[in-house]
Formats: C-alpha cells, sequence, structure tokens
C-alpha cells in the first residue's frame, strides 16, 4: 500500500515539475514552435485521446464488449461536472477569502471531476446492466444508440445549452498538462494493474469465451459491468478536463466521431494491449495535427485542408487493419523494458535451435515471427 | 388531434417508412445470410441519392430529358446498378477476406466502410446540399395532400418490395438464398454456390438502397449530403430489428411502423426535439424485450 | 518502514500545495456565469457587466510590423458554404482594393482564411492556429452565431479584436470587450419580422418553426415571439426541426391544422427550401417568413427552383442589392466584375467588416492591438455598403434591416425597417 502510494506521489511530482516546465517554455516562448497552439494540438489533446483509448480498451480490448457509446460517456463527465462547476461550484467559489481562492479551486475542480467520472460511472452501469443480455453486434448498435440518446438529451436541455453549447465554465485546469497527464496516466495503472491481478484474468476470459468461464464459475456479469463502469469512470473525468479547461463545450464535441476514432485508436493498438492503445491514441492524434500544418491542396478544382482527409484516412486505416493485421499494431503483446530487451538482444539460438546450414536470411524472418 | 390531421400524420408516417423499408430490406438480408450488420448500407443510400442528384444537375448531352418519366425511370435504374456495383465491390473487397474472421472483426470493418464513404463523398462532392430541380403537384383527397412524387415513391417501393417477396419465394435464387441463410454449411454440401449467393444477396440489396436514396431525392426533394444516409441507414436498421432480423416482410412492418411512430412524434410541440431519440428508445426497448423483434422467431444461441 | 511513511506524508502535503497553486493562474478563473438558460433574455445591463468583466488573460503573440496579417474564419465547405463564400468574397475584395490605394498604414494586407465546417470545435482550433501560428493582427468571422461564440473566447483570451461580419445573436459580442461586430442584433431582426408581418402584411396569426440546433434560429424564434405578441398578434404553434432532417412534414401538419396566417421559420437556407416545399405539398398556401439565414443564392434552388415553392416569401436582411443608393451600386458592380455574381448580405457586411477593421487600423496608427480595438469601438458614421455603422457600447452596430421579398431568382426590396422606432433597440441605448 505505502509502495503503491509512494509511486502515485513520484508520479504527481513528475507530472507537477513538467507541468511547470512547460509553462515556462509556452509562455516564454523558449522555442519558435512550442506555442500554446502546438503544445495543445501535440500535447494535450493527444493525452486526452490516450486515457478515452486506454479505458475504452478496457471494455472493448480486455473484456471484449464492443462499445460504441464512448462519447456519450465523455459527454456525460463533461456536462454533469461542469454543470456542477457553473450551477454551485463558482458560487461557493465566491465566498472564499482570496488567500484560500487557489486551494479551493483546486478542491472544487477535483469534486467537479469526480462528479463527472461518478456520474459517467452511474451511466456506465445504467448501460451495462440492460445490454448484458447483448452480444457482439447488438451489443454496438445498443451502446451507439446510448451514446446517440445523450447527445440528443444535452441537446435539448436548455440547463446546459442544449445545441447553443454550455459555455462560460469557469477553466480552472488552467494549463492543464498536470491534470491530463496524471489521468492518461491514472487510467494506464489501473487498466495495467487490474489485468495483472486475478481480476484480469477474468475480464480475459469473458473477452475469450464467455461461456467457458460462465462454466468455470467467473460471474461474468460482473465483470462486464464493472468494464463498463470503469472505462466509463475515466471517460467521464476526461470529460470533466475538458470542460474545465475549454471553458466551452458543445453537443457536436462528443457526436459519433469521437466514438469511431477512439475505436479505430483501440483496434489499431490491438485489442487488449494497454501499451498499444497509447501509441495508438496519441500517434493518431499526432498525425492528425501534422495534416493541419500542411499547405492547402486542390484536388478536382476545389481547395482541400489536407486535414479534410483526416476521416477519410482514419476509416482506411481501420479497414486495412482488419484485413492484414485484426489483432492490431501490438496484438494482446504489451510494450515495456521486458519485451524491448527481449526483442533487441535475444539471441537467435534462443527461440528456435535451427541446424547451422539452414541459417539463411529467409530463416531470420520465420524466427522474428515467434512470440 | 383532428381527424385529418391524424390521417395526414399516417400518410407522412407511411410515406417515410418506405424509404425505411427499403433499406431495411437490406440489412435484414444480409444478416440473414451472414450475420453481420452491413454498417455501409445507409452509405449506398446516400450514393444512389447523389447519383439522382448527377443525373438531373446536368444535361448528360441530351440523352433523355430528365424531367420526362423515361428519363427518371432511366435515372432510378442507373442508380441502382451504380449501387449494385458498389455493393458487390464493397462484398468483394471488404467483407469476403474476412469470411471466416470473428463476427467483431466484420463488424469493424463495415463501420470503417461507412465511414469511408461518408468521406470519400464529402472530398468528391463537398459537404453542400444538393437538391434535385423537380417539383410535383399536389393532390387533394379529403383532408389529406399527397404530392405526384410521394405517391409514386409509396408505389413503386411497395412494388419494390413486393417483387422482392416473389423473388426469395418463387425463383431458384431465392431458394438457395433461404437454404443459406437456414444453415449455411449445410447449403454449401448440398451444392448451392453460397459465394455467388451472397454476391447477389448484396447486389440487391444495395439496388433496392440505391433505388430508394434515388426516390428521396427526386420525388421528396430532400439535399443530398455525405451525411444523407447516416440516420436513415440507422433508423432502417432499427425497422429491422423491430421487425425480427432476417425477416424480409418483418423489415417492412419495422420500416412502416417506425416511419409513423415518428411521424406522430414529430408533429408534437413538446415532443418533436426528440424525434431522433425515438428510434433508439425502440432498438432498445425491442432489444431487452422482445430481442426476436415483432415477426422473428427465437434463436437458441448454440453452444 | 517508518521512513516510507514519513515521506509520503511529506509528499502528500507537498502535492497538494503545488496542485494548488497549479490550478491557480493569474486570471485564469474566467467567472463562473453560464449562458445557459433563456437565449432570450436581453438584460442590457447584464450584457455590458458582461462584455467589460471578461480580461486578457494572456497576450497573443506580436504580430508582423512589415504587413498586415487579417485571419478569417467562416464555413468554405461545411452545410453553410454559401455563407462563407460570401464572406471570402466580400474580405478579399476589401483587401485587394486596400491594397491597389497603397495599404494599410502604408503596408500590405494579407487576408489568411481558414475553414470551420460549422463545427464549433473546428472553429476554436482555427482561431487558435490563427492567433498562434499566423500571427494575425485582427480577425474577421464568423457568420453563425454559434462559432462566433466558439471562436470569440478565444480571442479574448489572447487580447486579438475580433469583427463578426454577420453572427447577430446578442450574446456573441458580450464574451468580451474585443469582440465586435457590424451587423445588427436578433432582438432587433425578430421585431422587424413582426413589424412587418403585424403591420405590413396585417397578419394575426402566425406559426414558428425554427432550427433547433442553432443559436440564431432558436434566439430569432424567441425574439420574434415576443415583439409579436407585443404588437397583438398570436402565436398558434412552435415547432422545431433539425438541420439533417428531411422530413418536415410532421410538424408542417400540426402546424397546418391550426392555419395560421404565415409561418416564421427563422432557419439556415438549406432547410427552409425543403420546408418551403413541402408545405407547398400539404396544402400550406399562406407565405412564410424568416431572417438573415435565407439570403443565399441556393435558398431559391432547394425550393424547386425559381417561381416555386419559396415564391413570394419575405425574410429580413442587411441591405438589398437592387437599392438604388449610389455606394450599394457602386459596390455590386465592383463585385460582380470581381466575382460574377450577385453580392448577397453576407458578402456586403464582410466587405464593411473588413473595411472597418482598416480604418481602425489606420486610426491607431499602429499595428498595436490594443490600440485598434480602442480604435473599432470608437467607431461612429462609418459609411458602409449596408448602411451607416456605429459601433455602440455593446459592441453591436445600431443598423436599419430591410424586408426582402423573393421573386424569381432574385431578392427584391419591400421595405426599410429603422431601430428608432425599435423598442428593443431603444430599451439597450437607455443604459446609459
Amino acid at each position: 500500500m505505502v509502495r503503491q502510494a509512494l509511486w502515485c506521489g513520484v508520479a504527481i511530482i513528475i507530472c507537477w515539475a513538467l507541468d511547470r516546465l512547460l509553462q515556462a517554455a509556452v509562455y516564454g516562448q523558449w522555442f519558435g514552435w512550442l506555442t500554446d497552439y502546438t503544445y495543445r494540438a501535440f500535447i494535450l489533446v493527444p493525452l486526452l485521446f490516450v486515457t478515452l483509448a486506454v479505458s475504452l480498451n478496457l471494455i472493448n480490448g480486455i473484456t471484449g464488449q464492443f462499445s460504441l457509446g464512448h462519447a456519450g460517456f465523455f459527454a456525460v463527465g463533461a456536462y454533469l461536472s461542469a454543470g456542477f462547476s457553473v450551477y454551485f461550484a463558482s458560487g461557493w467559489l465566491a465566498q472564499v477569502p482570496p488567500a484560500w481562492q487557489g486551494m479551493a479551486q483546486f478542491g472544487l475542480l477535483l469534486m467537479a471531476a469526480l462528479i463527472g467520472a461518478g456520474a459517467a460511472a452511474l451511466f456506465g452501469l445504467i448501460v451495462g446492466i440492460p445490454t448484458l443480455r447483448l452480444r457482439g453486434d447488438y451489443l454496438a448498435i445498443a451502446t451507439l444508440g446510448f451514446g446517440e440518446i445523450v447527445r440528443v438529451l444535452f441537446e435539448n436541455l436548455d440547463l446546459f445549452g442544449a445545441q447553443r453549447g454550455f459555455t462560460g465554465i469557469p477553466t480552472w485546469v488552467g494549463f492543464g498538462f498536470c491534470w491530463y497527464a496524471l489521468l492518461a496516466i491514472g487510467c494506464i495503472a489501473v487498466s495495467r494493474n487490474l489485468l495483472k491481478s486475478t481480476h484480469g484474468l477474468a475480464f480475459l476470459s469473458v473477452r475469450e469465451d464467455e461461456t467457458a468461464a460462465e462454466v468455470m464459475g467467473v460471474p461474468t456479469t460482473y465483470y462486464k459491468v464493472a468494464a463498463f463502469v470503469i472505462g466509463a469512470m475515466f471517460a467521464g473525468a476526461a470529460g470533466a478536463l475538458l470542460a474545465h479547461r475549454e471553458g466551452s463545450i458543445y453537443p457536436v464535441d462528443f457526436k459519433m466521431d469521437i466514438s469511431i476514432i477512439v475505436v479505430t485508436m483501440v483496434v489499431l493498438g490491438g485489442q487488449g494491449s494497454i501499451t498499444g492503445s497509447v501509441l495508438a491514441g496519441a500517434g493518431l492524434k499526432m498525425l492528425e495535427e501534422l495534416l493541419r500544418l500542411l499547405p492547402v491542396v486542390t484536388l478536382f478544382g476545389r481547395e482541400f485542408q489536407p486535414s479534410d482527409f483526416r476521416m477519410l484516412a482514419f476509416a482506411l486505416v481501420l479497414i486495412l487493419t482488419m484485413i492484414f493485421r485484426p489483432q492490431g499494431l501490438l496484438g494482446h503483446r504489451e510494450l515495456s523494458w521486458a519485451t524491448l530487451r527481449r526483442w533487441l538482444w535475444r539471441s537467435p539460438k534462443r527461440v528456435s535451435a535451427p541446424p547451422a546450414e539452414a541459417i539463411s536470411i529467409s530463416g531470420e524472418g520465420e524466427q522474428m515471427r515467434q512470440p | 388531434m383532428e381527424l385529418s390531421t391524424l390521417a395526414q400524420q399516417l400518410v407522412n408516417g407511411i410515406q417515410s417508412g418506405a424509404i425505411y423499408a427499403l433499406i431495411a430490406v437490406g440489412y435484414t438480408m444480409v444478416y440473414g445470410i451472414l450475420r453481420m450488420i452491413n454498417f455501409a448500407h445507409g452509405e449506398v443510400y446516400m450514393v444512389g441519392a447523389l447519383v439522382a442528384w448527377l443525373g438531373t444537375s446536368r444535361d448528360w448531352y441530351g440523352v433523355v430529358s430528365h424531367a420526362s418519366t423515361g428519363g427518371l425511370v432511366l435515372l432510378i435504374a442507373t442508380a441502382m446498378l451504380v449501387c449494385m456495383t458498389l455493393g458487390v465491390l464493397i462484398e468483394r473487397l471488404a467483407y469476403r477476406p474476412l469470411r471466416h474472421a470473428p463476427r467483431l472483426i466484420v463488424l469493424i470493418t463495415a463501420i470503417g466502410m461507412s465511414f469511408l464513404l461518408q468521406n470519400l463523398a464529402l472530398i468528391l462532392f463537398g459537404a453542400d446540399p444538393k437538391t434535385v430541380p423537380l417539383t410535383w403537384r399536389t393532390v387533394q383527397l379529403g383532408g389529406i395532400s399527397v404530392s405526384l412524387g410521394q405517391l409514386v415513391l409509396l408505389i413503386a417501393s411497395l412494388s419494390f418490395m413486393a417483387g422482392l417477396q416473389l423473388l426469395v419465394k418463387r425463383t431458384q435464387f431465392g431458394r438457395a438464398m433461404r437454404a443459406v441463410s437456414e444453415d449455411f454449411q449445410a447449403a454449401a454440401l448440398m451444392g448451392v454456390p453460397y459465394d455467388r449467393v451472397i454476391v447477389g444477396t448484396f447486389a440487391i440489396g444495395a439496388a433496392l438502397a440505391g433505388a430508394g436514396g434515388a426516390m428521396t431525392a427526386i420525388f421528396v426533394g430532400a439535399p443530398v449530403t455525405p451525411t444523407f444516409g447516416f440516420m436513415p441507414g440507422v433508423k432502417a436498421f432499427v425497422s429491422a430489428v423491430l421487425g425480427g432480423i432476417g425477416n424480409i416482410p418483418g423489415a417492412v412492418l419495422g420500416g412502416l411502423l417506425l416511419g409513423v411512430i415518428e411521424a406522430l412524434v414529430g408533429g408534437n410541440p413538446t415532443l418533436s426535439p426528440f424525434r431522433d431519440a425515438v428510434a433508439f428508445c425502440l432498438l432498445i426497448a425491442v432489444l431487452l424485450f422482445r430481442p426476436a423483434g415483432l415477426l422473428g422467431r427465437a434463436v437458441q444461441e448454440k453452444v | 518502514m517508518t521512513w516510507r511513511k514519513w515521506l509520503l506524508w511529506l509528499m502528500a502535503m507537498a502535492i497538494i500545495v503545488m496542485l494548488s497553486a497549479c490550478t491557480s493562474r493569474p486570471g485564469g478563473s474566467a467567472g463562473g456565469t453560464g449562458t445557459a438558460g433563456s437565449s432570450g433574455m436581453v438584460n442590457p445591463a447584464a450584457r455590458l457587466a458582461k462584455r467589460n468583466a471578461a480580461k486578457v488573460v494572456q497576450p497573443a503573440p506580436e504580430p508582423d510590423q512589415n504587413r498586415i496579417v487579417i485571419g478569417v474564419y467562416a464555413d468554405l465547405t461545411g452545410d453553410n458554404s454559401t455563407f462563407g463564400e460570401e464572406t471570402r468574397n466580400g474580405v478579399t475584395l476589401a483587401v485587394e482594393e486596400a491594397n491597389r490605394a497603397g495599404g494599410v498604414l502604408g503596408k500590405p494586407v494579407v487576408a489568411r482564411f481558414e475553414d470551420t465546417r460549422s463545427d464549433p470545435q473546428q472553429a476554436r482550433n482555427v482561431v487558435t492556429k490563427l492567433i498562434q501560428q499566423e500571427r494575425v493582427l485582427a480577425v474577421i468571422g464568423e457568420v453563425a452565431s454559434t462559432m462566433s461564440l466558439a471562436g470569440g473566447p478565444i480571442c479574448q483570451k489572447y487580447g486579438v479584436p475580433m469583427i463578426s461580419p454577420s453572427s447577430t445573436n446578442p450574446a456573441v459580442t458580450d464574451q468580451g470587450n474585443y469582440i465586435f461586430r457590424v451587423c445588427f442584433i436578433d432582438p432587433f431582426q425578430g421585431y422587424v419580422m413582426a413589424k412587418f408581418l403585424a403591420e405590413n402584411l396585417k397578419v394575426k396569426r402566425v406559426a414558428i418553426l425554427y432550427d433547433n440546433s442553432s443559436d440564431y434560429s432558436k434566439g430569432l424564434a424567441e425574439f420574434f415571439q415576443q415583439s409579436f405578441r407585443k404588437m397583438g398578434g398570436e402565436i398558434t404553434d412552435v415547432l422545431s426541426y433539425k438541420p439533417q432532417d428531411t422530413d418536415f412534414r410532421s410538424q408542417l401538419t400540426t402546424i397546418r391544422a391550426k392555419n395560421p396566417e404565415a409561418i416564421y421559420i427563422p432557419g439556415y437556407y438549406k432547410s427552409v427550401g425543403l420546408i418551403a416545399r413541402q408545405a407547398r405539398e400539404l396544402g400550406i398556401k399562406v407565405p412564410l417568413a424568416g431572417g438573415d439565414g435565407w439570403s443565399s443564392p441556393k435558398l431559391v434552388e432547394g425550393a424547386g427552383g425559381p417561381g416555386k415553392a419559396i415564391e413570394g416569401c419575405y425574410f429580413s436582411d442587411h441591405y438589398a442589392p437592387d437599392d438604388p443608393a449610389p455606394q450599394i451600386q457602386e459596390f455590386v458592380k465592383k463585385y460582380r466584375q470581381r466575382f460574377g455574381q450577385t453580392p448577397g448580405g453576407l458578402a456586403a457586411l464582410a466587405y464593411d467588416a473588413a473595411r472597418v477593421l482598416f480604418a481602425a487600423i489606420e486610426k491607431a496608427g499602429k499595428l498595436d492591438r490594443a490600440a485598434i480595438r480602442d480604435a473599432i469601438a470608437n467607431t461612429r458614421n462609418f459609411p458602409g455598403v449596408t448602411g451607416v455603422i456605429t459601433i455602440n457600447e455593446f459592441g453591436d452596430a445600431d443598423k436599419s434591416a430591410v424586408v426582402l421579398q423573393v421573386k424569381g431568382n432574385r431578392f427584391v426590396f419591400v421595405t426599410r425597417i429603422t431601430p428608432e422606432t425599435a423598442t428593443t433597440a431603444a430599451s439597450a441605448r437607455q443604459v446609459k
């Protein structure tokens, strides 16, 4: 227990130090290329999507429950935490003496994030329980439906600004790196620890063969709902951070495209692989932003920003991955120091010992494929 | 609500329901045979509408005037042909390599295909709304007003569906289709060329969706955008589930029912903003309480 | 073991202190009053308070001093792309004219255009990009109020003056004192159509069908309703639609059941055309009316072509291209020569917005954003194409509106309604 807490502390301190360093670099304009824009596009947004991808991986990849409603959880977290801040917390903050403002703001933001996470988790529970009877494609459609219903609901609730967007949310997150990074790390750590525990095996068994798992005495219902709840919780917290950094959120921020993009990330990274989700999540988002920096091209007599092609590219990546490498970049494997070391220092003899005369150039390729 | 208003709403609902039914039939046939949801089906519908717009937006060397009956028939036939080709291509390029893959992988591919087509249309034709430049006279039947276009659309879609029912029940191809949907492996062993049956199913489904799209663009005058097919596609899927997926008359019934419910909700001042949510609520309710749908039979999952 | 626990406690304390310092950047909290609730409330004092409370949090990067770079964000490829096109053309015309006349302050003017695709998230991205990457001196945009509401806070945060050519929702300029517009606002626009229907057409019963997805449409519907009720009219029904809908018959059937004498549809042209068609197909023959969201060459096309469903309908707009006033005719001529089209209201407003900006830069005398802001705020009696522009303390322009009628493929001038008689504009001025 103490050990974990120490690790937590180390992570927080490192994130905090990085946050300060980045802030100094961005506002002090240390480098020409590191502006508020590039910081947001290449660091913050990828971090957000890492959180989303890893949390969806818990539902889609590890437990094998195909969910297309992640944007819905994201939205619930964002809207409810923002609602708390706008309608309650800012009123409370006004009564706090100036000396304690910083501390109070921190506490209230933490509270808002917890409310966002809690609301999304509750929503995950609500979605999880009835959809338990559904499998595979039905589940996908049902979760898609839930996601859309959430969006339609927020589009029509005047309390949350309806389609005009919910604006005037206090931007307590401020610079944001510390919060975003900590959430991503927390999400990764929880996923990893779950996977390493006995619960992890139960999650995996639900994915591999639900019936067999049930027969072996694994309470599959419990684990399916648990996956939904935990995944939704992190998506909700991510939504809360987004709302309190941007200061305004719109129903279109949570449309189905987001769900599809996050699914693409999980699938590309390898369903079940946490590091795969991290790599794909950060990588795809950064690639997308790189596209935005390219100059305008003219095609078919019309002008295009190269970023207009990004959804097309996502779709193509999704299809090609499924056809040619359905297990994704990393498959079920994880990228870690151990695997890297093994991969780097592995001697050809350890895997299999081919006769000396059989070693050839083509033979090496064969060995690379061994796990 | 007055009686004439109610009757008018029913007519409105049946008209939009007929379109849902046309698309839903494609979903249901493909599901019946391959046990997969062809997510890209709604986009095929959009392509049909795009073809109709392309046909009317320019002269095409004056082959036939698009305002004449012959021209319109030709236009709809072209749309069906184009969509048929597209459907077959999608099957060949994206789904066939995955014939023996887990169902989730096929599902993900289908979602990818849907987004691919949407964005391809966006890049090729842009997002600005495109309208077919035709208008239709209105016919008054008592308190009910129906445009001539709506009437044609309704009759055409009903006859398409009747034709499909005949095809499935009376022809050899239809028998092969039913055999494959009953038991894939047994049918293959009995010498049914199932690859051809699958291609044929995709072709028919796509052609019907294409006809639906073209007719919506021509007879309703709906502006065509790249996302034109998404909502109707999802709603058609809901109709298919509502009627019992895999069941063709069920899909038609589900489509008409959904259309009428939507019309009644849309006409209610307090409920009208939630019209799009109705389909999803209905879907979840059906999946929870009667997963086999209205006309489907419950299938015990094989272990 | 115990040293570990001690270390842990120490670290926990340090972290709490650090994080609480982490969140409280000076001025980082943007006050906590949401715009949620009714979009119909226009309380002048609250508007001013909100506008003046917003602060510049962090100055944008220094602008290029050798040339004048202005950023324009508009919907160039999305659902309302004709708005973006007209805006781009209007700004382009003004920039080219300024450069031919030797530039502004003797420096060449460059305009950078960014596409929002009518997506607020995208609007936020491109405005940040314009300010951070292109280091623009000032920003012009957007047309749609929802987009301006997304981009505005960013301009305010960085202290970059923003002029919206044509966002009419009041909330747009309430976002901060760096945000301006050169058009009238929706309370006035709603009043204009209410007055026109009640006094010119002598209509007593009106139904409303608005676009549920836009601030603009929702606001206009509410303002119209208020004004029309005040004039003794009756609103028979208020229904809504979504822009992706293709079937409006169910709403129209409900409207038809109460036999209104006109239908007010304050939406965008994309849906309005189809609504008009389906209304006529349902046998609804009464005139339809709308706002400047109709003002697009594609309106008539969407309604099935000239002389069809939308023939004879009315909408309020910023100017009339067939107005014989010399400055309008000169602008129309120049625009036609350059782009081969008749300019709509949005093109004229974009042209005016760019010229108001250039005049302000001249008056400021230096490429300093704060000085330019002050100069824009002090714009008085600027002779624009769309009328004389005076920026008031809300950052809005006090202007008159015109009512146009659709005839064939053209929009014909019917009448002009001035804010002198408008109660909403008058009450807005009483704040001082």
